[in-house]
């Protein structure tokens, strides 16, 4: 199984590596876990986590890779001593607008299926799928992000909806991906697969958050994506 | 343009360093130059047209026919290129040795490998004691690299080995691994007696259980060891037995120790 872990910081990212790799995958029963990618900034995968071995722990440096054991219960957790940190793209999204939470639902689903077998590329979401879709800004100034009222159904009419009358429920899929080609490569075989199901399983748009563009360095257009 | 070749003229008298002929040294100079290298004898130097004859062009290969035990330090400090002995080498073979590759072809003195930090060292025949090993008075043996043997060693192969691969296919001598610091040591054949003497940390790998264990060395009992894939997959570009290891389905037996001396080693001997 290989995983790609995203943070807003390198410094976040160094940390919530550790502590997942330590909470999840240390834990497990037979795991191991080796670097994915062999070029960037190092970072440190069991360099720390080796004192759990609380002295027992063993190095062994084999064709310049320096890995760790650790003794645990099960016999010995095998984890490489650093893996590698690139720049990736956070945060590529499109919403599907449909008559009812269970189409919504159903769609984005079957959307999953189809961009989880894109390479580089992750759904962070728990199921991939996202209902609390957020803007930019608060009336709360401690808020830096706040429910992307636009899009809320249950608030159209006291607010600036972007939702005609026929759209009931609205859902989003988030990608993040190492590269922006990794990123429309997942949201075109996303898309296709909730075009596909079509008005007849209830789904009317597909759109994007774009924040006003306000948001982020990379803009991935729906139309260029689909049309490449 | 051929490989620099330096033929014995006959077995020297006096043990001769040859130190100064590493690639590193002979690359940019004309054969002339080669053959006006002093090389330290005893307390004397001697010309290199004195004990060979030349052929072929200086560069990054240097064969030496008709080795001998007397010519010491062959490969010494050397950082690129390839050194090829046809017949034996005497002491301190890739000494010091940073990058490139030894062949001999037969049998090597002591100290084969000592201070050597990456590169390559592949012996057909045998080697002598302290294989990788500290010479007197060092606190570290083999820094790193790899060695290989083709037939058996000496008495105290990787004393104070402190990083590297040393693989030997035949036997090992008595107090193999002593004093090892880190590193791995793998023994297709036997091993002498009390392998491990004061050993720190490191892997010390036996194809079969030692003729005798020092009492310092606890039974951990059998395991198949994750990490033995790793290495024995990095072993399958290597030329000899170790190649053929599978890489899967390795199951060991764990002696720990020395615990007189850290204790954090280990001998692990395939069941």
């Amino acid at each position: 199984m290989s995983v790609l872990f995203f943070a807003v910081s390198g410094k976040e990212l160094a940390k919530q590596l550790e502590r997942r790799i330590g909470q999840c995958v240390l834990t497990s029963p037979t795991s191991a876990a080796f670097a994915g990618m062999d070029q960037g900034e190092p970072l440190p995968l069991g360099k720390n986590l080796r004192f759990f071995g609380d002295g027992f722990q063993a190095s062994k440096l084999i064709e310049r890779r320096r890995y760790w054991r650790i003794p645990v219960m099960d016999g010995e957790f095998l984890i490489q001593e650093t893996t590698d940190m690139v720049a990736g793209v956070g945060g590529g999204n499109f919403l599907v607008l449909a008559e009812s939470q269970l189409a919504a639902l159903e769609a984005c689903e079957a959307a999953i299926a189809a961009m989880r077998r894109v390479p580089n590329v992750i759904m962070p979401f728990p199921g991939g799928v996202v209902r609390s879709g957020s803007k930019v800004g608060s009336k709360y100034k401690a808020l830096a992000a706040s429910t992307n009222d636009a899009f809320c159904p249950t608030i159209r009419g006291v607010t600036t909806s972007r939702l005609t009358p026929e759209i009931g429920s609205v859902m989003e899929i988030v990608i993040d991906g190492l590269t922006p080609p990794d990123i429309a490569a997942a949201m075109r075989a996303g898309i296709q697969a909730v075009v596909g199901l079509g008005a007849a399983k209830g789904i009317r748009r597909v759109t994007a958050g774009n924040y006003g563009g306000k948001l982020g360095q990379y803009h991935f257009r729906l139309h260029e994506i689909m049309a490449s | 343009m051929s490989p620099l070749r330096l033929t014995l003229r006959e077995r020297p008298a006096q043990r001769v360093d040859l130190s100064p002929l590493t690639v590193d040294q002979l690359i940019g100079k004309t054969l002339a130059q080669v053959a006006a290298t002093e090389l330290p004898s005893g307390n004397r130097t001697v010309r290199v047209d004195r004990l060979f004859t030349l052929s072929g062009d200086p560069g990054r290969e240097l064969e030496i026919g008709s080795g001998c035990d007397m010519l010491d330090r062959i490969g010494a400090g050397m950082t690129e290129g390839r050194v090829i002995i046809q017949g034996d080498a005497g002491a301190y073979v890739g000494v010091d040795m940073i990058g490139g590759t030894v062949e001999v072809q037969g049998s090597v003195g002591a100290y084969a490998g000592t201070g050597m930090r990456g590169g390559r060292i592949q012996i057909s025949g045998n080697a002598g004691d302290f294989l990788a090993g500290a010479i007197p008075g060092e606190h570290r043996g083999m820094l790193g690299g790899t060695v290989l043997v083709g037939g058996n060693a000496g008495d105290r192969a990787g004393d104070r080995l402190r990083r590297g691969v040393v693989l030997i296919e035949g036997n090992a001598g008595d107090y193999c691994a002593s004093r090892m610091v880190a590193g791995t040591i793998a023994v297709w054949g036997g091993v002498g007696s009390f392998p491990g003497l004061a050993m720190r940390r490191g892997t010390l790998l036996l194809q079969r259980a030692p003729e005798a264990l020092l009492p310092t060395f606890n039974d951990c009992g059998e395991h198949p060891l994750n990490f033995l894939t790793l290495l024995v997959r990095s072993w399958r570009a290597l030329p000899g037995k170790f190649a053929t290891l599978p890489d899967s389905g390795l199951r060991v037996r764990r002696f720990m120790g020395d615990l007189a001396n850290d204790g954090r080693g280990e001998i692990l001997v395939r069941v």
